[in-house]
């Protein structure tokens, strides 16, 4: 169990770390078994996807850092609740390889187990990411 | 102020009337000023643009419940924070053809004040959900 300011620590730690794209602090901050999902149906979008275990996941994160740099970002909503924690928030997306800019907010509920995270779902608008 | 386990039953209740089509509790629900939009960019026109007022929500919630009809429901995560909760659940959605029944998963984010909701942000597969628009 973590309590709840150490959990709003981890977290604000964490999206700082995704939009400075540090790799090892988002490396540790998954567990082994981690699973990571992005919510949508893979016959309407590209993004949507699942996946499981730290080396899986550290994988499709460095893919998202290397293509969507984020700027501008904002915290609109920090809900915790125990072990659970989601997460509503609005960032300006540069998507690297093509160049376009666009401002987005998306949603993440995360759970935690003994200070890293074993559970991640990320929703977003997939009509506009891909 | 509203406390945690009424809020809880509050959500949770708001769910099963949007599976059930029950107006009355969805009605019963929101408070007069409520807000509610889809997240997305503003090109996806009604889809996600903002509704203001009890009136308007309710419009859309009667709309939804006619042409996109929810089954086997489940509840996949409960976060309550004060007077703020976020729901996270998967439920079956068909089309209004009947054709294009599909598995999705719906993030709600909620502000409740004496007992109603007074904001509702709602994520969803904005891809899959225009693909059904455009069949509707």
């Amino acid at each position: 169990m973590t309590d709840r300011s150490e959990t709003e620590a981890f977290i604000k730690k964490f999206y700082a770390a995704r939009i400075d794209g540090d790799m090892e602090t988002l490396a540790k901050s998954f567990a082994g078994d981690a699973r990571f999902q992005i919510s949508g149906s893979p016959a309407a979008s590209m993004l949507a996807t699942f996946i499981e275990g730290h080396d899986g996941v550290m994988g499709l994160i460095q893919t998202i850092v290397d293509s969507f740099a984020l700027e501008d970002f904002k915290i609109l909503d920090l809900l915790i609740d125990g072990d659970k924690v989601a997460v509503r928030w609005r960032a300006t997306v540069n998507q690297v390889t093509s160049g376009e800019t666009y401002e987005t907010e998306l949603a993440d509920f995360i759970e935690m187990k003994d200070g890293k995270v074993v559970s991640f779902t990320e929703f977003l608008d997939t009509a506009l990411a891909g | 102020m509203t406390n945690r386990s009424e809020i809880e039953a509050l959500v949770r209740g708001l769910c099963a009337a949007r599976v059930a089509g029950d107006m009355d509790t969805l009605r019963q629900g929101y408070a007069g000023n409520a807000t509610f939009r889809i997240a997305g960019s503003p090109d996806w026109g009604a889809l996600t643009a903002p509704l203001t007022g009890h009136d308007a929500i309710m419009a859309r919630f009667e709309s939804n419940i006619a042409s996109l009809p929810l089954s086997d429901f489940a509840l996949l995560d409960l976060v309550v924070d004060g007077n703020k909760a976020a729901v996270r659940w998967r439920a079956t959605v068909r089309g209004a053809a009947g054709s294009d029944e599909s598995a999705t998963e719906v993030a709600q984010f909620l502000e409740v004040e004496n007992g109603k909701v007074v904001s509702l942000v709602e994520f969803l597969d904005t891809a899959f959900a225009l693909t059904l628009l455009d069949k509707a």
